[in-house]
């Protein structure tokens, strides 16, 4: 019942109010808060960076090899409250603080901004990790997806993302081969919460009914408005809004099937020598971000079941209940490859190498194949015209055939254009 | 053996009831009168030389009668005066007459503790909802808080002085306090002979050996409520500690109820009490069957005496028409009185049952 030393390890004395009482409290888990951590090899001296392939260290010099220690914890890790001290605090931000710090291997002095989380020496190319500290302890990462696809394996796949449409240019391939890929960390939120909405409209019937006598005596159509009410609850698991402002929201989208189940603790080893930026988008402005996506499926689910989508004077309530978040690090790869001296920006789940990036279209290729389908009907029509003209009874059905051949091709052109825009245009 | 009954400084008596065992010191006057708690019929006087109780001594404090007689009183007639089918015995005049001032006893512990204790402390803190409603084609948005408890493990050392730790001095206690009320112990005077002139007082059956555990108990609760204090928490759970005691001190206080009686239909004796400081007056009141049941059987009969007539209307009706319709009118009456026969004897049955 009471444990035989007192005060237990890892307890420490703590305020009292009452004379005659002491008490002692757990210590806070982070005691020993390194500000910077920095990773050299234990055999020749030299920087060690995290491997993208073996999940460890290596050093790049002799070949030494850290084997990993993941501890890994998955949608388990731990989530946070909405407390009202961390949304006081959030809202007062960072600022944008510049942090001067003196690299333990050269000396030299070096000024970095607060928002990037690794940094690598200028002067003797070591890597380091800059624990940033937080307005509080909940704001600093606590959890991050490792990388788990290196940059070969990315290469490839780009190379068979590049020659997977006709669309683009046939050189186009050859380039992926040369093309850097720079893993980095990005910021995002998960958010979880369950959502109860009680909702009430009129819902459209149509019904009909016949009016007028004898020769007048026709049915006629009306809508019928009868209130409809209901209720409906959701569960979001995890909802993922970005963390940095500077990213494309349209390719990250393309990429967002992060796999959370291999969510790993934090620990600096995992940083060394990847580019890490901290969160710019506030946890209160995402939260509203995630919030109004919940709020447009609740809106959606309540619709649905309505006897009809035709309504009027829909209104709904909705209580928001167990709201939890995170801040997580998600691993991504960024490149840029030239093609007619255009940069072309790509983006890459590291996780699972998924590609998202604006791909350079050849547009020639596709008015010649556009105009390549509008050249039968145009043969076409020129005989027709020529055949009515000649006053040939069979004019009028290669008018219809003509017709329908240029209806093809219009609808060709359609998806090709909107294709072609959708690889283009980011 | 020496003459304990001495130590109380006035000519008292000590006596036992023999049916519900609860012993009494009294003045001698009230020998004769019946037990103060259940009604038994005589009390049997004891020689204190032979027959020495658990604790004998005197109490050191005494609350005083707030409610006086009078106010009692008045509550007995309000309680009597409301009662249906009350049984014969049941007049606010004859209660009154059997009203008994009654001390009871209890222990206030005092003493020193030192000890190493652990808890689960709970800190309220306040989360951010959102509650939302939508409404002509716009979102309305409602910020809410929302109080929650977290809960810290501490350990601590302790060492305080406690007094007037509250100890049960019978073993009835709990159940004493469940229907009575708590009694407000502020205004305890120091114990004067002259409180035992009219009333009667019980002695204690827990002497402090007996009662000492929930003594403990006390001082526990009282000292887990200061370490939550000392740790500056708003709830706490799981309080475990390692004590030690000393200079502990028992003081013996007497605490102030009236009772009275009055006797159902099969003679058995009901008991009410007054609760000595605030009047409020606590006790069953019963209907009395017998009455009930002879108001039953009186509508009972004028019932049977409609269906009798109308029998004879109905034979008159073979004769003279007319009659037939004042048969069937009859005999409506007749059924309906005959249903309202049951009414008494169900009311009293409800009363008897559901009276608290
Ligand atoms: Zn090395
Ligand atoms: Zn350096
Ligand atoms: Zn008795």
């Amino acid at each position: 019942m009471m444990t035989p030393t007192f005060p237990p390890p890892g307890y420490m004395r703590t305020e009292t109010a009452v004379p005659g009482i002491d008490v002692w409290m757990p210590k806070p888990p982070d005691e020993n808060h390194q500000e910077v951590v920095q990773f050299h090899c234990p055999q020749c001296d030299a920087t060690t960076a995290f491997s993208t392939d073996g999940g460890g260290l290596t050093c790049a010099h002799c070949g030494y090899y850290e084997a990993p220690q993941a501890s890994l914890v998955g949608k388990g890790a731990q989530q946070f409250e909405f407390t009202v001290e961390t949304m006081e605090r959030v809202a007062q931000g960072w600022g944008i603080e510049r942090k001067e710090l003196a690299c333990s291997r050269c000396n030299a002095h070096i000024t970095i901004a607060t928002d990037m989380l690794t940094h690598m020496c200028p002067f003797c190319h070591s890597n380091q990790v800059v624990q940033v500290k937080a307005p509080q302890d909940v704001l600093r990462p606590r959890f991050l997806l490792p990388f788990q696809v290196d940059g070969d394996t990315l290469r490839r796949q780009t190379a068979a993302w590049l020659g997977s449409s006709w669309l683009l240019p046939k050189d186009l391939q050859r380039l992926a081969h040369g093309t850097q890929f720079t893993p980095i960390y990005v910021p995002a939120w998960t958010f979880d919460a369950k959502t109860s909405a009680g909702w009430k409209a009129e819902v459209a019937h149509t019904r009909t009914r016949t009016v007028g006598v004898g020769k007048n005596r026709r049915t006629q159509t009306y809508t019928e408005w009868r209130w409809e009410s209901g209720q409906a609850t959701l569960t979001f698991d995890d909802l993922l809004i970005n963390g940095a402002s500077n990213l494309s929201p349209v390719l990250l989208n393309q990429i967002r099937h992060f796999d959370l189940q291999q969510l790993v603790a934090y620990e600096p080893h995992y940083l060394a020598g990847i580019q890490a930026q901290a969160y710019d988008v506030s946890l209160d402005a995402a939260w509203e971000r995630a919030r109004q996506n919940m709020r447009a499926q609740t809106k959606e689910a309540c619709q649905r079941q309505a006897t009809s989508r035709r309504m009027r004077n829909f209104s709904m309530n909705l209580d928001f209940r167990d709201e939890s978040w995170r801040y997580i690090l998600l691993p991504l790869y960024v490149a840029v490859y030239h093609y007619n001296n255009q940069p072309y920006q790509l983006l890459a789940n590291g996780q699972n190498g998924q590609i998202a990036g604006q791909r350079p279209v050849d547009w020639r290729k596709i008015i010649l194949a556009i105009g390549a389908a509008f050249l039968p009907a145009l043969l076409l029509g020129l005989l027709a015209t020529w055949m009515l003209v000649a006053g040939n009874a069979n004019g009028n059905t290669v008018l219809f055939v003509t017709f329908g051949l240029a209806l093809i091709a219009l609808i060709f052109t359609g998806i090709t254009v909107s294709q072609a825009q959708k690889m283009d245009d980011v | 053996m020496e003459n304990w009954l001495s130590d109380w400084q006035t000519d008292v008596a000590l006596a036992a009831c023999e049916q519900c065992d609860w012993l009494y010191v009294l003045p001698p006057s009230r020998l004769a009168g019946r037990c103060p708690h259940c009604g038994a019929a005589a009390l049997a006087a004891l020689d204190e030389t032979t027959n020495k109780p658990v604790y004998t001594h005197p109490p050191e404090l005494v609350l005083p009668f707030q409610a006086t007689p009078r106010q009692a009183q008045q509550k007995v007639l309000a309680f009597a005066k409301g009662a249906w089918f009350a049984p014969a015995d049941l007049q606010g005049e004859r209660l009154n007459g059997r009203l008994q001032p009654l001390y009871l006893p209890l222990w206030l512990v005092d003493a020193d503790v030192q000890a190493q204790w652990q808890a689960e402390m709970g800190f309220d803190y306040q989360v951010v909802s959102h509650q939302e409603e939508y409404q002509n084609n716009r979102w309305h948005t409602r910020q809410v808080k929302e109080t929650r408890i977290r809960w810290e493990p501490r350990v601590g050392t302790l060492q305080r002085h406690y007094d007037n730790q509250v100890a049960p001095a019978l073993e009835e206690q709990a159940a004493i306090e469940k229907e009575v009320g708590r009694f407000d112990r502020q205004g305890a005077r120091p114990y004067q002979p002259d409180v035992l002139t009219q009333a009667i007082a019980r002695l204690p059956n827990r002497p402090p050996d007996d009662a000492w555990p929930d003594a403990q108990l006390a001082l526990m609760q009282a000292a887990g409520d200061e370490c939550r204090q000392a740790a500056a928490a708003d709830h706490i759970r799981q309080y475990h500690w390692q004590p030690h005691f000393a200079n502990t001190h028992w003081t013996q206080l007497l605490y102030p109820i009236y009772t009275t009686y009055y006797m159902d239909d099969n003679g058995k004796t009901h008991t009410l009490t007054i609760h000595g400081q605030t009047g409020r007056l606590v006790g069953r009141r019963l209907a009395s069957m017998k009455k009930a049941r002879r108001g039953s059987l009186a509508i009972g009969a004028v019932a049977a005496a409609l269906f009798i007539v109308s029998f004879i209307l109905l034979l008159a009706g073979l004769v003279y028409e007319v009659a037939l319709a004042m048969a069937g009118l009859l005999f409506v009456v007749a059924v309906v009185t005959a249903v309202a026969a049951f009414i008494p004897i169900l009311v009293a049955w409800y009363l008897n049952h559901h009276s608290k």
